[in-house]
């Protein structure tokens, strides 16, 4: 039992430091100045949080007279609890959903050779855990509960609070984080109890991911009869908060919230608080007693890697992560691959084990990722309209577009690198290489381009003011649509170049291939701009026409260049 | 220093030829100035402690890592300069193989036949080498659900499942099972006997007397010991056949 307390604790001040850190703690550092610096930092986050919910609080007091006034209830504090109480059941069914499905036991790989196989008390293990993981669903809850009560307060005042209501106010926020604190422990210990049963020893129990399902149409049923005995007076959303509030089978959940936001005494309320954390720790410890470690552990690894990874801001271990989760353990061969091989040979076998990485991803999720590139050509093109001559936002939109590029175009780029081993093997050119890797971004990117500035040109007559600015002129469209792909080849270049040029063998071995970096916006700023002023006939040596074609040919000299270079750099990466 | 068995060795030479290849990370000299001749049919043992530079050479000798000096001729093909000839007659397996995350077993050796416009008989080729190796019963599954030593078999099969002359493993036994181990050697003296040219680095002495006909010893980036016919492959009683006439795969 101390083992495992002494582990989790190590962790638990390992994660504590981290945060500390962020906002400038040195644990080696002893001086006074760096203590009156800490006191200073913590005066300064507890004002702020009270300074940001209580900004937050003006909008809540609008959103509980707006209850208020569907649901016919008849103080803000009963609003409350109501909105308070569905956000709990919302949030634990979801847990308890997850919890059927995954281990809400997180463990760490080092936490599988540490704790899994040892013979700890299993019950200490899953309190212990419980104690790490509690505090980051708290205080979402605790923030929403402690906005709501300062909101009560607003709300009771009609906007006319001064500094006298200080205390009443900080009390309201204190009453309603004290019942939080016991009722979502309660919840939490629950859902865990749940999925803590789950994975007791080899037992293998399909049923127990029915349980939040079946909960869920309970509570539903639970709402019905209040709600439909509302329904005559008000709307199904105004019957329902307030079935939420007044429903007898949902009593034991909202004494608490109402004790707690000051409709009812504060002591039953804390006491049935209390009630809840005692029932959910005694039907946990029940369950855990045969909790399945090893079972925990192995359904869990991966949620460990990835919250390490965001702390560690790993980009590409994220990535990983991510893709491994979507996939399937295995495919049947894809027809991609098969049939008739000399159309898929050399450079093309490339080209579609690309296609077939994205599509194993899923295709919808690719898509998502060009839209972007839609909305912010089809924003770009539509400023003039919308703003007019705003020179300032149009740029940005464009710098932004650009950067998208940057991103996407190198993504197939960088998973070949990280398999470097493969890819550097190929027995093809390296131009032909690069070309491969960025002809799915240059054709998507076109493609998404074209999207965006058509929309913009049916969406025109919609956005055209009463003033009516100058319109997007069709001439214009097609002069952008002509230059896109070649302007598009020309960024997706510069950035494999960039990517290419900052590899290194021995990291490339190791799977980590890097991102595109200040060359790669520095090449697409420089080609775009140029591009721009050509075309738009703003260098005054460059009538309209010639313009468009001294831009093209600027766009698509900077490309070959940028690629022959990009293939030289991939025969030397050392 | 020169390592080539008949003096200066022309790159016109089948087989594998470096000349003055060396490589540096930084101010820190991992690989010095190296010449080596690998004649067709010949296997060579790379031995040495942990970080002599085994690993540098062949990343340096595959054209995965650009050397600071020295070129490198697969096959009489200029590695850097002719690489498409000459990577289409190498082969090379590190000793921690890296795959596609979406692809299979199955799939990574098709991609890889097809890259190689190897795709003719495929099919027969690839299902005979996984049931060799013991894969055929995985070979649908992503490999990051593989274990190390399926991993490495992976990486093997990848490489037999092409068509190459020089083939460089590395610790190609690291992380293989007792009929892993019987397999890989079968397989190189079958190469060998098809006339390719195969360099690996092994700290398996016993691997190294049954199959190198030279042990090649490394010591701080340098090729210290010019190392003799093995007496294992004596003793066998093997001889290479006739130099690089017939293609591997």
């Amino acid at each position: 039992m101390r083992a495992v307390w002494m582990v989790r604790s190590r962790q638990l001040q390992s994660r504590f430091r981290f945060w500390l850190a962020l906002v400038g703690y040195d644990r080696n550092d002893k001086s006074l100045l760096h203590k009156i610096y800490l006191v200073y930092a913590g005066v300064f986050y507890t004002l702020w949080s009270f300074a940001v919910l209580s900004l937050v609080a003006g909008g809540a007091a609008r959103l509980l007279e707006m209850v208020q006034e569907i649901s016919g209830l008849d103080s803000p504090a009963l609003a409350a609890s109501a909105l308070g109480g569905l956000v709990l059941l919302l949030w634990a069914l979801l847990a308890a959903y997850n919890a059927s499905r995954s281990s809400p036991l997180i463990f760490t790989e080092e936490d599988s050779y540490l704790i899994a196989q040892t013979p700890a008390d299993r019950r200490s293990v899953a309190l212990a855990w419980l104690v790490g993981q509690w505090p980051r669903t708290l205080l979402p809850i605790s923030a929403l509960m402690v906005t709501l009560g300062f909101a009560i307060i607003e709300s009771l005042s009609a906007g006319n609070l001064n500094a006298s209501d200080i205390p009443r106010y900080l009390l309201a926020g204190f009453r309603s984080l004290s019942v939080t604190v016991f009722l979502q422990l309660g919840l939490l210990a629950l859902v865990w109890a749940l999925g803590a049963y789950r994975l007791q020893s080899d037992h293998y129990r399909p049923y127990s991911k029915l349980a939040p399902v079946l909960a869920g149409i309970l509570v539903l049923l639970a709402l019905l009869p209040t709600t439909l005995a509302r329904l005559p007076e008000t709307n199904v959303l105004g019957a329902l908060i307030y079935a939420a509030a007044r429903s007898p089978f949902l009593a034991p959940i909202n004494r608490v919230l109402q004790a707690g936001f000051g409709s009812t005494a504060w002591a039953p309320g804390i006491g049935l608080a209390v009630g809840w954390t005692i029932l959910g720790l005694l039907l946990l410890a029940a369950s855990a007693r045969a909790l399945n470690l090893s079972r925990a552990s192995q359904e869990s690894r991966s949620v460990a890697s990835w919250e390490s990874a965001m702390l560690a801001g790993n980009i590409r271990q994220l990535e990983e992560i991510s893709r491994r989760r979507r996939l399937a353990l295995g495919y049947a061969p894809s027809r991609l691959l098969t049939g008739q091989h000399q159309g898929r040979s050399g450079w093309r076998a490339l080209f579609i084990k690309d296609v077939l990485q994205v599509s194993r991803n899923g295709w919808l999720r690719a898509l998502f990722s060009w839209s972007a590139v839609t909305l912010l050509a089809g924003v770009g093109a539509l400023i003039p309209v919308w703003i007019q001559g705003d020179i300032g936002v149009q740029a940005f939109t464009l710098l932004y577009w650009m950067v998208l590029l940057v991103n996407r175009s190198t993504t197939r780029l960088r998973n070949d690198l990280e398999t470097w081993a493969v890819f550097g093997q190929l027995p093809l050119p390296a131009g032909r290489l690069i070309l491969a890797e960025i002809l799915s971004a240059v054709l998507f990117g076109s493609l998404a381009t074209w999207a965006g500035l058509v929309i913009a040109w049916l969406m025109q007559p919609l956005l055209v003011m009463t003033s009516a600015p100058a319109a997007l002129s069709l001439t214009q469209l097609l002069i952008w649509a002509i230059l896109a792909p070649v302007l598009i080849a020309a960024i997706a270049l510069g950035s494999a170049l960039d990517v290419i040029r900052q590899s290194k063998s021995a990291n490339l071995l190791s799977g980590y291939a890097p991102l595109p970096g200040f060359l790669s916006l520095a090449i697409g700023a420089v080609v775009s701009l140029l591009s721009i002023l050509l075309s738009t006939g703003r260098v005054s040596l460059a009538p309209s026409f010639l313009g468009v074609m001294m831009a093209f040919a600027v766009s698509a000299f900077s490309a070959y260049a940028l690629w022959r270079t990009g293939a030289e750099r991939l025969k030397q990466v050392s | 220093m020169n390592h080539n068995p008949s003096a200066f060795a022309s790159i016109e030479q089948n087989g594998l030829v470096a000349r003055q290849l060396s490589h540096n990370y930084g101010n820190y000299q991992a690989l010095s100035e190296t010449d080596l001749h690998l004649q067709p049919g010949e296997v060579v043992v790379l031995s040495g402690p942990n970080g002599a530079g085994k690993t540098t050479l062949l990343l340096c000798l595959s054209g995965l890592l650009y050397p600071t000096n020295g070129r490198v001729w697969i096959d009489g093909h200029d590695l850097y300069g002719d690489e498409v000839e000459a990577k289409s007659r190498l082969a090379f397996v590190p000793d921690v193989p890296r795959f596609y995350t979406e692809l299979t077993a199955w799939e990574h050796l098709r991609f890889i036949a097809l890259a190689h416009h190897a795709g003719e008989g495929f099919e027969a080729r690839a299902e005979a080498l996984m049931k060799e190796f013991g894969l055929w019963q995985a070979r649908d599954l992503l490999p990051h659900h593989y274990s190390r030593g399926m991993r490495l078999k992976l990486g093997l099969v990848m490489a037999f499942i092409r068509p190459f002359k020089v083939l460089l493993l590395d610790e190609p036994t690291s992380a293989l099972d007792t009929e892993g181990l019987e397999l890989i050697q079968t397989k190189i003296r079958q190469h060998r006997q098809r006339g390719a040219a195969i360099l690996l680095s092994s700290h398996d002495r016993a691997l190294s007397s049954q199959l190198a006909d030279r042990v090649l010893n490394m010591q701080a980036g340098k090729i210290s010991t010019n190392g003799s016919q093995a007496a294992g492959r004596q003793a066998a009683g093997e001889q290479p056949d006739s130099a690089g006439e017939q293609e591997n795969g």
